[in-house]
This record gives structure tokens, C-alpha cells and sequence, in this order.
């Protein structure tokens, strides 16, 4: 019994040792001696022979400035993306920590050159903030930076407050997020395209959108053929569309659009309907008489809208089908899933040999306060 | 000081058992491995995998309802003789110590990468090891209990996943029966190592009432099983589609980022600790029935000494599986033949009960009562 | 003369079994007016009611006693039918009962003649009187409480179950102190397994004495050295009442007003009798709360240190703004500062407990406000931690029962330990050995922390009470339904008429 016990004791003791040796050793920095990042900018150099030289800029939460709420921006270079981080060591006091990052912003140049290898180090690194928002910016995403530094607090973030509330207008979809970007460009048949933002001298504005090809960015489209563009591509976002006959007579129309993509072959060749179901309420009405108490000039309005988005639809496909040279409808994910992924086929060719309808549905579900 | 039977367990405990045997670290990343092979229809083999625990079940059921209170390794010396019978069964108990190891392993990857990263693997296999030998200590009734508390305590972490239905695509999972009826069988090599931890049931039916149907008990844990199973790889296919899955490691982690809350910035990490905690009660229960095996092979020590013996064992086991990739091949390598070698000892075990060998036995205990 | 000297050696045998230095009155007297038969009453002067002695005893039989009595047989007998007028008398033939009997305070008829004593049921003295309990105070339940004397206390509960199956056994513990004890259960509700193992483990107490009933059970537990507590105490009727019908078994221990019941599951720390009076989602809402109250007491600190150090990706971004402007220039590091705010609080709690109530209100105000602010401006917490210490100190009191609160006040300590040094996985180990720990907790064979699934209609939210049709399953019990479903009467009436 005796032995029991001292074995009871024993084990208990040694239980306690065994977790307090594993207490040992400096472990973690607390929250006050970390930089915090809120933006990071990929810029590309190619002016060496035969390299590029990586830069990596950080806005970081900068608590030791003497005005409040003040951030900066750490700039680390190197040969490649790892070495970057070394760099940038060197010219910060703190340790650097993601996963509050709002927005990820990548240089016209690093995109055209390819973010693999950027979005490698991205996704290798489990803090990164897999909700942040991605972009593209003209320039350098430095200047961007810097900007957002000088003119704005560190609290605020501009730019991914500013992409996450596009999906108000321009048809705009709700994400543009990072594992969005990871899974998008990984997809059989599916293409990236990223909101374009240039810093003009009135500010940074979203410009238009860039269009990848897998990693690459191969193409832009301004801001008319990018809401057309995202009419055709996405669900679910919102935008403003207008008939207009002259200066003083228009008619705007704010729907919701849904779009359904039905896919089918035609000997060689793959036809692809698009059905766009629009709904949504008119917000300024110069062109009709009488709206609001005719309904067959609602009826009219509705048929005219409908042409007019198709024939708007059938030109900007016509105008962009071979410019880019990839599939930026998302069509050929519907031809993948209805007739075998896998197989290795080339679905940009595809859907650029392929024969592609647009069909509109017009639908006035309300008509404000009234008509003045 | 017992008013009540000792080492009895109750149905919701068994069943709790059998499914925190079965679902391992696995699940994490059993869709990237099945996506590989089956592409988009993956959850069709996860779902017939489950074969393999339900034809266990069948023969544990008939096995019991001969020896109720004899497991499998006390039929095995009979049946066998002694020394072939141990040689079985040191073998059989080896799933369990692969078990517990493979799962601290693997739990220890996924730690140091999305939890605490600054710890380093003694630490974490340390600490691990430590609480589960506790459990272990406990005996049979401290890990039924544990087993049924956790389940319904940690059973949100099940549902976490489903939230991301709404994020997915339907259109990757179609074309479905696209990837042809062979590459789904092939997947099969794979899924079926995902329900290896049935085994278990060999081994504490004994301890369960008499009462308690085993067949019903087994059967639910097996649907609840395959149906978790089945739909984590339907969620990871619907929202990150077969190809970002071969990205991730464990694809299951990311699916679970993807819900967003206003306060909360990362489900993952709420997800990451209850799973966890779903771990701790696997490696607890394969600790604790290798433990009880060695006891009857060697028996000399009890079990409680077992348990404290094999401490320092498995925390150097579990380091020599290395990154995650080697110790996937190391499984793929070894666990494929372990669960034909158990397939194939159970059913000769039972068939040799159902002749001669088993009436000799069943003759045996009766005289042996008798006298 | 002869009489005398029987007299007087009973007498003195009786004394030197009760004790020389005890106050032992002798009260010689001679019975009845014609008779010269000899008598001495002795009691202890301060246990007894002298009033009783004197007009109910004394008078009646000095004055009142005409026959001669020296001639009859049966002594005894005639002079407690005939001329005692009390209630509980007796006759005795041990010598060592009667001196038991005379330290409770009961009085003794020695005659010389007789090998036989009378005993009188005497028993005075002063004792606190019912009133509210203090440490369990009630808004709609009943507001007596128990006191010291146990026949009181027995009698408490004897009103409240006038079942005829309620048994009562009496233990004598205590070599000196020969402490009354009793164990009351319900006959045919309880399991008599338990019963027994508790009067083995009593009967097996060899101790000069304890003082309360904390003692008491803390001699006969299965895991002395557990933190939670192994047995549940009250100073409620109502609530034994509710136990006993449950199948437990009460004890009551002669001098402390505390009642201690066997067996005792986790669940109970967290039922208040306020549950049962309430409206049933008021009730299952307040539960609730308790529940996540001791979950934040146990994890709310060590989580917020894990994420200060480890993980502050994890904290939203508007919260970390905060955090670091009011951790800018604090000295210590958070896990040294909840530690420093905890062991004040400590202080605080266990100082009040036992000054005089005005100092008291004073030193917690002093003590809250005061040195809280005065901490953070010192620059040894900063505000976040302050609010953290603070909610985990509030949540403390919800958890009804005092000994359980300390428990789980404890546990969040190696919880906070681990929190700060291994992170999330510390805290995910720590929560699973405490449930590893309940586990294997067992009180005299019913373990300690297990669901049954008619059991949860009580134990996390509060179902109606007239749909808790059976007893709870986890105390063993012979009789497992206590109630119908009667009110099925009820909707045919609605619908009949």
C-alpha cells in the first residue's frame, strides 16, 4: 500500500514537472510590440539584365509617432519574394505581423509579369487574412501606399473599404478577395479579373478591371466595358442603365441583375445562351410620358430596355472576343461541368470559337415616391 | 465504495467511441486526398467506403453474440494457441499504436502551422501526450465519459464546415459520375483507411451492457460518420472546386474561413480548437485500448503501468513522422495492408468460431462454471 | 440510613461516569407527603429547563404523592403514570445511558431501592431561534433556516415530508464530543447501498471530536484531496427537502446549522430553489447564464492573454486600436498584471468575508473603484485587463453555491498558467483535463459529472415543472417516477365545455 502511494505521489509529482519544463522558454511578443499591417503593395523592377527585383511595401500602424494615429510604410527589396522580408527587417523596430490586412494591392507590372509567385508566398503563410480584398493599381503600388499614409488616418483603410462597397453600382460582384483570387485562377474554365485603381490627382479612383489569364495579367477594360463586362459575368450586383436619347431625355434604371448561362453543342462548336433576369426600380424617368399611369408605356419601356442591353451585350462581345484571348464571361466552367472537366481541353479557345447569345429580361418591380 | 458495475458502458458511449475512433486527423485533409484521385466525385467514394466498417460491425456482432464477455484477443489465444494467437494480436493492437501516433503527428503539423507556431513539436507531443495518458489512466469508464461529454459538447465543430455551402458553386460537383466508375473505386484505396478505427469495437464490446445492441450502436456511428465525411468533401468541392483543393494541404481549414462574422476574424481558429479537443479524445482512446492490449499480452505489468510506460514512447514515436508529406506516405504505405490484415483475421477468426474451435470454448466455460 | 448509603453510591457512580468537574446538581428530596422514600434528581445545571423541574417533576412529587409507595412494587411505573407530568419519560437500566442521557440535558430519578432509573426529558437551554438564512438568501422561497439543535432541524424537515417512509437513524460520533448525528432518507426512494456505505464510514470515525459538519464529511469522502466539493450543504429546508425526494440521503449534525447531502453531482452547485418558483424560460434563461458565467470565470482570462501574445490577427482590428492605445507604457506584461488584479481581488474577498458589515461595504468600494483606478494610472494594468479581471470577478457570484464558486475560481489560475505559455493549446489541454478530471470524480459510487438524457430537463435549462415526471436518473433510486402528467385534465376541460 505504501509503495502504491509513494507511486501515486511520484507520478503525480513528476506529471507536474513534466508540464512546467514544457512552460519553459520565450515564446510570443505581445500586441504592443508588433507592427500591424493593414496594406501590402507588390511592385516589380525589371531594369536588371536578366532579373527583377521584388519590392514589398507595408502600411503598418506606427505607434511611436508623436501625432495620433499615424501609420508608415515599410519598404523591403530584394531578388525574390522571401528575400524581401529580410529587407524590410532591417528598417523596422518590430516584429511584422499580417492577418489584419485589408487589401493586397499588386502593380500593373508584377501583374503582367505573374503573381505566382507572390500568391505562393501568400498562401504558404497561414496568417494572411484570406478575406482581404485584392487589386490591381497603374504605377506603383509604393505611391499608393504613401498616399493612403499622408492623407488618411491609421485607422482608416481606403482602398478595401472602397472595393468592398463597389458592389453598389457598376454591377460589381461582393468579393474580390484573396482566396477568391486562389480559387478563381486555379478553376478549370474559370478567369480572374481584379478592380483596376489608379492614384489620379484627385485621388484613387477604380479605374476599370484587369483581366488575368491563370496568373497573368493579360488586358484592361475601362469603366463602360467593365460594367457591361460584369453584367454579363456576374450575379447578383447592381448597377444604373440608361436609355438615352439625348441630353435631356433618359431614362435610368437600377436593377438587380441575375444572370443564367445555358450551354449547349452544336456540332464542333459550343453555344452558349446567357439569360440576364434584371429587376429593380427606376430612379429618373425623362423620356416617357405618362409612366406612372400608363402601363403599356411600362410595358414599352421594358421591351426597350431589353433591346437595348442585348444589342450593348452582342457589341462588347463581339468588340472583345479575340483582344485578350481568354474566356472573361466565366462560360467555360458551364461547358466543364456539363461535359466533363479534366480533359484537358483548352476552354479559352473554346469559348472564343464558340457562338454566344444574350437574352434580357426587363422587369419594373417599383417606381419610387412618385413622378415629378 | 461501486454501488454500480464497473466498466459498463452506456449506448450513447459506445457510440460516441466508435465514431471519435473513426474520424481521425483525417478528415482534415481526406477530400484533397480523395479529390485527386476521384475529382468531383470524391464524396461518392467517401460514401461507399464506409462498406468496410459496416462488414466489421457485422462480424463483431457475431462474434459477440458467441463470447459476450471474451474480446477478440482473449478468442484469438484460444483459437490460435499461444503463441500465434499473441503474434495476432500484437499485431492487430499495432493499429492502435499507429493510430494514436499518426494522429498526434498530424495534429502536431497542423498546429505548429495555423495555432501555435511558436511552439516547437516536443512541447506540443509533450502536453498531448500527457493529458491523453491521464485519460487513459482513468480506465474504460473515464473515456466513455469523456467521449459522450466531448461529443455533444464539441458538436458544433461538426456544423462549422456546413456554413460554406452557401459560398460553394454547384457546378463543381457536375458533371457528376463524371470522372467514371473506375477512378471512384480507386478512391476507394483511400477513403476506406479514413474509417480505420473500428477496430476499436473488437476490443470493448465486453465492456458493453448487456443489453445494448451492437449492431444498431455500431450502425448509427458508422451513418453519422460517413454522412460527416460525405458532406465535408461535398463542402470542400462546392466552394474552393477540385483543382484550388490540390492547393491545400488541409482543404478542410480553408472551407472553414470562409464564413465571415462581423467580431469574430477567423472562424478557423474556433474550429481549430474544438477539433482539438476531438483529437485529444481519439489518441486518448487508442492509448488507452493499446495500453489494455499490452496488459493482456504481457502481464506482468498492469495497465495503468502500461499507460505510463508507453509515455515516453509514443511522444518519440510521433516525432519520427517528419512533415506532413512523409508521414502521408509512410500511411498510404502501411495502413492500406494493416486494414487487410484486419479484414482478413477477423473474418477467419469468425469463421473458425462458427465451427468446431468455438464449441470447444463455449464447452470449456461451461465446465469451467459449472465446477 | 441504609437507603442513604444505596442512594448516595448510585449517586456517585452516576457522577464519576459523568464527569467530576461537571456541574452536576444532586437534588435530594423525599417523595410524598407520608411516605419517607428517598429520592435524588440529578441534572446538568445550564442543559435543563429548571422551570419543567421544578412545577412538573419536583412539585408533584414532594407535594402530591399520598399513597405509600414504599410498599409497592413497580416503583417506577406508578410514578410516571401517576405523578410525573411530562411527556417523554422513561425508564432506563444502564448506568452508561444514564449519563449519556443526563449530558443532553435530561434529568434522572435515581432510587435506592430500585436497579432501575427514570429518565426525564428535560431538555433546555437557550438556542438561536428560526430565522432567515444568511448565506441563502431567497426572493420567493421560504425564509427559515436551520439552527444548531438537531431535534429542531429534524423537526424542519419532518413538516416539510410527512411521508411515513421517512427514516430517521441517530450516530453518536466523537469520543469526547459525542456528537448526535442523523441520517434521514425516504425508504423507498433511496438506494439502501448508499445508505450503508455512509453508516459504515461514519460508524468507522475514531476522533476526539470535529465541529460542524464540514468536518464531518470531509472524515468520510472518497477524494479528499479533489477542489470540487464532495458534498453539497445547505441551510434550507426546502432544499433538503427537494433532495431528500430525490432519493438522497440528509445528514444533520447536532450543533452546526449546516445540512450536508449525499450523493452529490456537479449539477447541483448550479440549481438554486429561486429555479423552481420562476417562470420556466426565466428559469432555463438563468441557468444558462450560470453556465456561461463559469465557463468565462475559468477560460475569459487566459483566452485574452493567449490573444494579447500569441494571436492578435485574431482580434478585430477597431478592438486591437484600442488595446494598444491602453497597454501603451504599461510595466508589466498581461499575464503578470491579471495575476497581480487577481490576487487583490482575492484579498478583497476573503477580508470582507469577515469584517463587520459597515467596514466591509466600505473596504470593497475602496477596494473596486479605487484601487482599480488607482492601478491603471499607476501603470501596472491598463484598462482592457482591468474590464477582463473585473468580468471574471462578477461572473464568480453567479454560480450559487459558495464552495463552488472558489473551485472554479481556482481552476482559472493553471488555466491562465497555461494560457500564457502554450497558447491556444494550453488552454484546449487545460478545459480537457478538467473534463477528464469531473470524469473520474465519483461521490460513494455516483459518478460525479454524467448525462442522462431524462436528466437534462434540469440541468441546462429548466423545463416546466410538471413535466419532470421522473426522478433523476444519476441518483440510484427504487422509485423512478415521482409525478403524472396530470394536466392532461386540463386541455379535455378546455375543450369539453
Amino acid at each position: 500500500m505504501i509503495m502504491q502511494k509513494k507511486m501515486k505521489t511520484v507520478i503525480m509529482i513528476s506529471f507536474i514537472l513534466i508540464l512546467i519544463i514544457s512552460f519553459i522558454g520565450k515564446r510570443g511578443t505581445l500586441v504592443e510590440e508588433l507592427n500591424i499591417s493593414s496594406m501590402i503593395g507588390y511592385d516589380l523592377k525589371k531594369d536588371f539584365v536578366d532579373g527583377v527585383n521584388y519590392s514589398v511595401s507595408v502600411r503598418t500602424h506606427f505607434l511611436e509617432s508623436k501625432q495620433q494615429n499615424h501609420s508608415h510604410v515599410l519598404i523591403g527589396e530584394g531578388l525574390n519574394v522571401g528575400e524581401t522580408r529580410e529587407d524590410r527587417q532591417l528598417k523596422s523596430n518590430k516584429k511584422l505581423i499580417l492577418g489584419l490586412e485589408k487589401v493586397i494591392i499588386f502593380s500593373e507590372e508584377q501583374a503582367r509579369y505573374g503573381l505566382k509567385a507572390p500568391v505562393d508566398a501568400l498562401v504558404n503563410n497561414p496568417e494572411v487574412n484570406d478575406n482581404g480584398k485584392v487589386a490591381v493599381c497603374s504605377g506603383k503600388a509604393k505611391d499608393i501606399l504613401e498616399y493612403e499614409t499622408k492623407k488618411y488616418n491609421a485607422t482608416d483603410e481606403v482602398i478595401g473599404d472602397m472595393i468592398e462597397h463597389s458592389n453598389e453600382f457598376n454591377f460589381f460582384p461582393e468579393d474580390y478577395t484573396v482566396i477568391d483570387f486562389i480559387i478563381i485562377s486555379s478553376s478549370e474554365g474559370r478567369n480572374v479579373v481584379l478592380p483596376y485603381v489608379e492614384l489620379t490627382k484627385d485621388g484613387i479612383e477604380i479605374t476599370g478591371v484587369a483581366i488575368f489569364n491563370k496568373d497573368k495579367m493579360v488586358g484592361k477594360l475601362d469603366m463602360k466595358d467593365a460594367k457591361i463586362l460584369n453584367l454579363l459575368r456576374e450575379s447578383g450586383g447592381k448597377g444604373i442603365l440608361t436609355i438615352q436619347k439625348n441630353s435631356t431625355e433618359f431614362i435610368n434604371y437600377h436593377p438587380k441583375a441575375k444572370r443564367k448561362v445555358n450551354c449547349s453543342k452544336e456540332g464542333d462548336r459550343y453555344k452558349f445562351v446567357i439569360e440576364l433576369n434584371l429587376q429593380g426600380p427606376i430612379v429618373g424617368n425623362e423620356l416617357y410620358k405618362n409612366f406612372s399611369s400608363d402601363s403599356k408605356a411600362l410595358k414599352e419601356f421594358e421591351n426597350e430596355m431589353e433591346k437595348h442591353i442585348e444589342k450593348m451585350c452582342m457589341d462588347f462581345i463581339n468588340k472583345t472576343k479575340g483582344n485578350y484571348g481568354v474566356d472573361i464571361l466565366e462560360l467555360g466552367k458551364v461547358a466543364a461541368a456539363k461535359y466533363g472537366r479534366g480533359k484537358d481541353i483548352d476552354w479559352n479557345k473554346e469559348v472564343l470559337n464558340s457562338i454566344i447569345e444574350v437574352k434580357a429580361k426587363v422587369k419594373v418591380d417599383s417606381q419610387g415616391r412618385g413622378e415629378y | 465504495m461501486g454501488t454500480k458495475e464497473d466498466n459498463v458502458l452506456t449506448e450513447s458511449q459506445l457510440m460516441c467511441i466508435l465514431i471519435g475512433s473513426m474520424t481521425g486527423i483525417g478528415v482534415l485533409s481526406l477530400p484533397g486526398d480523395v479529390i485527386k484521385i476521384s475529382k468531383q466525385d470524391g464524396w461518392i467514394s467517401v460514401f461507399l467506403g464506409a462498406v468496410y466498417p459496416i462488414y466489421m460491425v457485422f462480424i463483431a456482432n457475431y462474434i459477440r453474440k458467441k463470447y459476450p464477455k471474451a474480446d477478440i484477443l482473449d478468442i484469438n489465444k484460444k483459437i490460435y494457441g499461444r503463441f500465434f494467437g499473441s503474434i495476432f494480436n500484437l499485431i492487430f493492437l499495432l493499429s492502435f499504436l499507429l493510430a494514436a501516433t499518426e494522429v498526434a503527428a498530424g495534429i502536431n503539423n497542423v498546429l505548429r502551422i495555423y495555432m501555435v507556431p511558436f511552439l516547437n513539436r516536443w512541447n506540443i507531443l509533450t502536453v498531448l501526450f500527457l493529458i491523453t495518458a491521464y485519460a487513459a489512466y482513468g480506465g474504460i469508464k473515464t473515456i466513455g465519459r469523456i467521449n459522450e461529454v466531448l461529443f455533444y459538447g464539441t458538436f458544433i465543430v461538426y456544423i462549422i464546415p456546413l456554413f460554406a455551402i452557401s459560398k460553394g458553386n454547384i457546378l463543381n460537383l457536375k458533371p457528376i459520375f463524371g470522372s467514371g466508375a473506375l477512378n471512384i473505386i480507386k478512391g476507394l484505396k483511400e477513403t476506406v483507411v479514413a474509417y480505420a478505427g473500428i477496430e476499436v469495437l473488437f476490443i470493448i464490446y465486453p465492456f458493453a451492457g448487456m443489453d445494448i445492441n451492437i449492431k444498431k450502436c455500431g450502425l448509427k456511428s458508422i451513418a453519422f460518420t460517413s454522412t460527416i465525411y460525405t458532406l465535408f468533401t461535398i463542402v470542400t468541392i462546392l466552394y474552393l472546386g477540385i483543382d484550388a483543393t490540390s492547393i491545400f494541404l488541409w482543404p478542410l481549414v480553408t472551407v472553414t474561413e470562409s464564413i465571415m462574422i462581423p467580431v469574430i476574424n477567423s472562424f478557423r481558429y474556433i474550429f481549430s480548437s474544438l477539433w482539438v479537443m476531438n483529437m485529444f479524445r481519439v489518441i486518448s482512446i487508442n492509448y488507452y485500448t493499446f495500453s489494455y492490449g499490452l496488459n493482456k499480452f504481457i502481464k506482468k505489468f498492469d495497465r495503468k503501468a502500461w499507460v505510463i510506460i508507453l509515455f515516453p514512447i509514443m511522444i518519440i514515436l510521433s516525432t519520427l513522422y517528419g512533415s506532413p508529406t512523409t508521414r502521408r506516405d509512410f500511411l498510404n504505405m502501411i495502413f492500406l495492408p494493416h486494414v487487410i490484415y484486419n479484414v482478413m483475421l477477423v473474418t477467419i477468426t469468425a469463421i473458425l468460431v462458427a465451427f468446431r474451435k468455438g464449441d470447444d470454448y463455449a464447452k470449456k466455460d461451461e465446465n469451467s462454471n459449472n465446477d | 440510613m441504609e437507603n442513604q448509603n444505596l442512594l448516595q453510591t448510585k449517586i456517585n457512580s452516576i457522577k464519576s461516569l459523568v464527569g467530576e468537574k461537571n456541574e452536576l446538581i444532586v437534588r435530594e428530596f423525599v417523595i410524598g407527603k407520608s411516605s419517607s422514600m428517598d429520592a435524588a434528581l440529578l441534572y446538568i445545571n445550564g442543559l435543563t429547563n429548571r422551570q419543567t423541574i421544578d412545577s412538573d417533576v419536583l412539585r408533584p412529587l414532594m407535594f402530591k404523592v399520598e399513597e405509600d409507595l414504599a410498599v409497592t412494587d413497580n416503583l417506577e411505573d406508578i410514578i410516571i403514570k401517576k405523578y410525573i407530568s411530562i411527556s417523554n419519560v422513561f425508564i432506563e437500566q444502564d448506568i452508561n445511558k444514564v449519563a449519556l442521557n443526563i449530558k443532553r440535558g435530561k434529568s434522572v430519578l435515581v432510587f435506592p431501592g430500585t436497579a432501575k432509573f427514570i429518565i426525564i426529558d428535560t431538555i433546555g437551554g437557550e438556542y438561536r431561534g428560526i430565522e432567515d438564512p444568511i448565506n441563502e438568501t431567497s426572493v420567493r422561497a421560504s425564509r427559515e433556516g436551520f439552527v444548531e439543535k438537531l431535534e429542531t432541524n429534524i423537526s424542519l424537515i419532518r413538516r416539510r415530508i410527512k411521508d411515513n417512509s421517512l427514516v430517521e437513524e441517530r450516530l453518536v460520533i466523537g469520543r469526547r464530543t459525542s456528537t448526535d448525528v442523523a441520517l434521514l432518507y425516504i425508504d423507498n426512494i433511496a438506494d439502501i447501498n448508499i445508505v450503508n456505505d455512509i453508516k459504515e464510514r461514519l460508524n468507522a470515525i475514531d476522533v476526539d471530536g470535529f465541529s460542524g459538519s464540514g468536518m464531518l464529511e470531509q472524515f468520510i469522502e472518497c477524494y479528499p484531496y479533489s477542489i470540487f466539493p464532495q458534498s453539497f450543504s445547505t441551510e434550507r429546508p426546502d432544499i433538503v427537502q427537494s433532495d431528500l425526494l430525490e432519493g438522497r440521503i440528509a445528514m444533520l449534525v447536532d450543533g452546526t446549522s449546516f445540512v450536508v447531502t449525499f450523493p452529490v453531482v456537479l449539477f447541483e452547485f448550479f440549481q438554486t430553489i429561486e429555479d423552481y418558483s420562476e417562470r420556466t424560460y426565466l428559469g432555463s434563461f438563468t441557468r444558462l447564464l450560470r453556465y456561461i458565467a463559469a465557463f468565462i470565470v475559468i477560460t475569459l482570462p487566459a483566452i485574452y492573454v493567449t490573444f494579447i501574445k500569441f494571436n492578435p490577427e485574431l482580434i478585430p482590428l477597431k478592438f486591437l486600436g484600442a488595446i494598444i492605445e491602453s497597454r501603451k507604457g504599461i510595466a508589466l506584461t498581461p499575464f503578470m498584471s491579471i495575476l497581480s488584479m487577481n490576487l487583490i481581488i482575492e484579498f478583497l474577498r476573503e477580508g470582507g468575508l469577515r469584517l463587520p458589515s459597515k467596514i466591509g461595504q466600505t473596504l470593497s468600494v475602496v477596494g473596486g473603484i479605487i484601487i482599480g483606478d488607482a492601478a491603471t494610472k499607476a501603470k501596472i494594468v491598463s484598462s482592457t485587463t482591468l474590464l477582463i479581471v473585473g468580468i471574471a470577478t462578477v461572473a464568480t457570484f453567479l454560480i450559487p453555491n459558495y464552495e463552488m464558486s472558489l473551485s472554479i475560481r481556482l481552476i482559472s489560475y493553471p488555466m491562465l498558467f497555461l494560457g500564457n505559455f502554450l497558447g491556444m493549446l494550453g488552454i484546449a489541454a487545460g478545459w480537457f483535463f478538467v473534463i477528464t478530471y469531473l470524469c473520474t470524480l465519483e461521490s460513494y459510487g455516483v459518478p460525479y459529472f454524467k448525462f442522462y438524457k431524462n436528466d437534462l430537463k434540469d440541468i441546462f435549462i429548466r423545463e416546466p415543472v410538471w413535466k419532470m415526471d421522473k426522478r433523476p436518473e444519476i441518483i440510484p433510486n427504487v422509485n423512478p417516477t415521482r409525478q403524472s402528467n396530470f394536466r392532461n385534465l386540463f386541455r379535455r376541460k378546455k375543450h369539453g365545455n
